[in-house]
């Protein structure tokens, strides 16, 4: 047992005093796309003045990166005293909304630095030299955040955006993706297909290529409070607010990347789904459903789909099982997760480039000088009537620092040679 | 793209922070299945502003109507919201613009409501001339292919959406740039030239009003000024649901079902066999006697 642990009395003592202290906290959320580059972007803003951090991911850097729920505390670069910074994320839509309206977002509370007990354990690989916790339970502290990462425009939202002030620091990618089991000759989607595939849940691979398989591809994909989402209803033209015909895939349970690992059931997008509910432009509809985060998304797409039984949106089943593929659009670095699991990345409109860490300088140029526009700003956004010294101060230094953590998230936004005005706007110099 | 700046909707104000969790606004006053009548306009009084109007279920007032030579006086009266939105004047208004669309459901999973399939799209398209002779179709809609069937039935659905969570009435002026409203789906560019409407029917589903009146008589034959009519179709994707209506009939093929007219008054009627108003009847009757052919017609702005 680590001493934190042992001196969790202490450390609640400590905790009661720090209430008098002059302490700071900013709370972000938004993009899931984007916690990657968000996280390293942290830790490096805090450098050596680390203190201690706590997450609800598995334990390593990968864990916190990819945690819904993280806190840091520390000394940070123009703060006075102790900062803490702590990150839910939700997707960048619903990060708008959060900011934009000023309404409340669950955040882990700062007893998670010193929480214990199963099935908590100690993190000593995510930050060097900083021993914290990893697997916390959700967080349930309700605030209203400081910051809001976001995949696309704060206008990409039904949400009254006056008071939302917003930056662009970065450029984030995606990529159109299949699940493992494609075939060869699958290896390219345009924009109209893919406005096809999500308008009608499915389409034969024989629309997308010359073939004699005779397997169906289905649509899957994220909630609308996902950027990720904006962005592929906003990049190939289909409307970002129009409902779609999205499937929800469920696999066998086994690891992700296990050879094992197979799709199980497929069904329309059924309503009442939790946090997987759809509900920014309209109620809750069958097929407009999609995971609230990537994380199942890009599970799922490591597996096989030879036998999966399809299910209506009550969840009665549909025929026999079937083999079929999945077709989405990923951020590039659930992409590069996906593909190392056996999916495959399909170019778009004729142009690919190939997901890693960090992008190839020939792909980064098909970005940058415009011969491919699966992307957009990642926005960073705070509200007018919100506005500290201290948010400011965490602002600076992230938006500083992101250039140089983007890792797999995107392409630095001082490289960019092209522009557009809007998400899925025209790309030209 | 159906995007600029949106407004705050209903639906978010019913949302929490933890968003998803929360249940939205629902307009008790609709249903998917109900017909929406679309007003736009395009310049003037208005010009921001899109009227929506519930006019009751398709398959239960609407469906098979002209079979059944059933006339429906009076559906609603909206010229309240129609004058305070566009003007006093708005049926000789040649900037506005009015249709009629609904569905119930874009998922084909073999369901019916009130016996229809999912992805029985109904949908209006102007007449070219209105007289005395209403049941007489002379409008056509295409036939879309089913991938744009679906996505028009997705269109719709996503128009209901707006309908089912930015207002608890029946009747709603909404500014055009709140999402999914009218004008999303039934683009119209310079000159009025529409864009297909919905993703599907070619040349617009809308009729644009003007001068001058394109019929005499109501539903029940009293004499009223009708400043428009629109000929209403029913297209359904699927015919093999055991018990639908028109089962093993078209399918995706536009079938005509009636007329909706509005007169100068906000009045909605929907006519599929027309009651000659007396005088009419007799003034008909004299020139028949006297060998005169008497037929008003007149030109549609489309």
């Amino acid at each position: 047992m680590k001493n934190k642990f042992i001196l969790s009395g202490l450390a609640a003592i400590t905790a009661l005093a720090s209430t008098a202290s002059a302490d700071q906290t900013i709370d972000i959320t938004g993009a899931t796309a984007f916690r990657t580059a968000a996280i390293t972007t942290i830790i490096a803003s805090y450098g050596a003045g680390m203190d201690d951090f706590a997450h609800t991911g598995a334990i390593g850097l990968a864990g916190i990166q990819g945690a819904r729920q993280s806190i840091f505390k520390g000394d940070f670069p123009g703060l006075p005293d102790k900062t803490i910074i702590r990150c839910t994320w939700t997707g960048s839509v619903e990060g708008i909304q959060t900011v934009a309206t000023q309404i409340t977002q669950d955040f882990l509370a700062e007893s998670a630095l010193t929480a214990t007990g199963a099935p908590i354990v100690n993190d000593t690989v995510a930050v060097p030299s900083v021993t914290g916790t990893a697997l916390l339970p959700a967080g349930t502290n309700l605030v209203i955040p400081d910051l809001a990462f976001s995949d696309v425009y704060p206008t990409s939202s039904p949400f009254n955006v006056d008071n939302v002030v917003d930056s662009t620091p970065g450029v984030v990618v995606f990529t159109p993706v299949v699940n493992e089991g494609a075939p060869s000759g699958l290896t390219n989607v345009q924009a109209g297909q893919l406005r096809t595939l999500f308008g009608t849940g499915n389409q034969p691979l024989n629309y997308f290529f010359p073939t004699s398989d005779v397997r169906k591809a289905y649509a899957t994909g994220r909630s609308d409070f996902s950027g990720t989402r904006t962005t592929y209803l906003a990049e190939t033209g289909y409307g970002i607010s129009l409902p779609v015909q999205q499937h929800k895939p469920v696999t066998n349970g086994a690891a992700a990347g296990a050879a094992t690992l197979a799709i199980s059931t497929l069904q329309i997008w059924p309503t009442n789904d939790g946090n997987n509910k759809s509900l920014v432009w309209g109620p809750d509809k069958v097929g407009n459903g999609g995971f609230e985060s990537s994380s199942s998304l890009r599970v799922a797409f490591g597996g096989t789909s030879t036998a999966v039984q399809r299910k209506n949106s009550a969840g009665g089943n549909l025929g026999s099982p079937e083999n079929l593929l999945l077709i989405s659009v990923f951020g590039i670095s659930d992409a590069t997760t996906a593909i190392t699991n056996g999916a495959k990345a399909l170019t778009y409109n004729g142009v690919g480039i190939t997901p890693a860490s960090p992008l190839s300088a020939g792909d980064i140029a098909k970005i940058t000088e415009g011969a491919y526009t699966f992307w957009s700003y990642q926005h960073l956004m705070y509200n007018s009537t919100n506005d500290t010294t201290e948010m400011q101060a965490v602002l600076a230094e992230l938006t500083n620092n992101l250039p140089a953590n983007l890792g797999t998230a995107g392409v630095d936004i001082n490289l960019m040679n092209v522009s557009r005005d809007d998400d899925g706007a025209t790309v030209a110099p | 793209m159906n995007k600029s700046f949106k407004l705050l909707s209903l639906a978010a104000l019913a949302m929490s922070g933890l968003g998803v969790s929360s249940a939205i606004a629902q307009n008790p006053n609709f249903a998917n299945g109900d017909l929406i009548l679309g007003f736009q306009s395009k310049a003037g009084q208005g010009s921001d502003t899109n009227v929506m109007v519930n006019l009751g279920n398709t398959a239960t007032v609407f469906r098979n109507a002209n079979t059944n030579n059933i006339n429906l006086d009076n559906i609603v009266n909206i010229n309240s919201i129609l004058v305070s939105t566009f003007g006093a004047t708005w049926w000789d208004n040649t900037n506005i613009l009015w249709g009629a669309a609904g569905v119930w459901s874009n998922i084909i999973e073999g369901n019916l409501q009130n016996l229809d399939p999912e992805q029985s799209i109904y949908a209006t398209k102007a007449r070219s001339a209105v007289g005395p002779d209403e049941t007489i179709k002379n409008s056509t809609l295409n036939t879309p292919s089913a991938s744009n069937h679906t996505l028009g039935s997705n269109s719709i659905i996503g128009l209901n959406g707006a309908f089912e969570t930015q207002t608890m009435s029946s009747e709603v002026a909404l500014l055009n740039t709140v999402a999914n409203t009218w004008e999303d789906f039934n683009v119209t560019s310079v000159g009025f030239t529409q864009s297909t409407a919905f993703g599907v029917y070619t040349g617009g589903i809308q009729q644009r009003f003007g001068a001058g009146s394109y019929g005499t008589s109501n539903a029940t034959g009293s004499p009223v000024a009708i400043e428009g009519a629109l000929d209403l179709y029913r297209g359904q994707s699927q015919n093999n649901v055991p018990g639908q209506f028109d089962e093993n009939g078209p399918v995706r093929i536009p079938q005509f079902q009636g007329i909706l007219t509005i007169d100068n008054a906000g009045n909605v009627d929907f006519i599929t066999t027309v009651v000659p108003e007396p005088s009419s009847a007799l003034l008909i009757g004299a020139a028949s006697i006297l060998g005169l052919g008497f037929r008003r017609r007149r030109s549609v702005l489309a």
